[in-house]
């Protein structure tokens, strides 16, 4: 598979997932409060965040050497 | 449903007696009965919910995975396997992590609960791995096996995550 249409693919996920995110918010009349967390905690999540990425790119790390 | 539950309590008691009267009512035992199809008092095994079970039934994910890696007669053999309890336990990890940036950024807790369950179990889906790998005769061979239902669910996951976290300015 070209990388291009391996990017295309990646687009198509991320709009689904954003649609799917962003309706389900939507029909509980729900927007996410950015000023709830303070900036520790932001950081905080920013870098569990980033673990959470690591892990799951080890995890298919054979799929993408493929 | 008067089912194979109350069959096998009444098979119990009926082996107790028998027992105490100094017989042996089967060999079988209970739970063991076989299934009969064309027998209609039997309920089919997998056939045990009852209407309460189906209130609190939610999608549950069943993932199983079967791996076998067999090398015989064989030198310089490398092989790497996924750790499948690792790869569900970062899943129920990537679930947690959903669950606290939708309660800590909703202020009503039960929406929170509500969406993080909806967005959490619209990946879950049935999964059964197989894999089977023989290498037999060999020299030189490096055998890399990745469970692809749970890297993929994972991925799912982290993308709804990640989804998360940029509305709330945090990446």
């Amino acid at each position: 598979m070209s990388k291009k249409k391996k990017n295309d693919h990646k687009e198509v996920y991320d709009k689904v997932i954003d649609m799917l995110v962003n309706t389900t918010l939507n029909r509980h009349g729900v927007k996410l409060d950015k000023n709830k967390i303070d900036q520790k905690n932001k950081e905080e999540l920013k870098k569990m965040v980033e673990e959470l990425k690591n892990n799951v790119n080890s995890l298919s790390k054979t799929e993408k050497e493929e | 449903m008067a089912s194979y539950d109350s069959y096998r309590k009444i098979c119990l008691l009926e082996q107790e007696l028998e027992a105490l009267r100094g017989n042996s009512k089967s060999e079988q035992g209970c739970g063991n009965k076989e299934w009969n199809a064309l027998d209609p008092t039997m309920s089919h095994p997998l056939d045990n919910e009852t209407v309460a079970q189906e209130a609190d039934q939610v999608i549950k994910s069943v993932q199983q995975s079967f791996e076998s890696i067999v090398v015989k007669d064989s030198s310089e053999v490398e092989v790497t396997t996924t750790d499948t309890q690792a790869a569900v336990n970062l899943q129920i990890a990537l679930q947690a992590a959903i669950a606290l940036v939708l309660s800590i950024s909703i202020a009503d807790s039960t929406k929170a609960d509500q969406i993080t369950q909806e967005l959490t179990s619209k990946i879950k889906s049935s999964q059964i791995n197989r894999q089977q790998t023989y290498v037999e005769n060999s020299r030189g061979v490096t055998v890399t096996t990745t469970d692809t239902d749970i890297a993929i669910n994972a991925q799912v996951l982290l993308q709804i995550l990640v989804a998360l976290v940029a509305r709330l300015d945090i990446l």
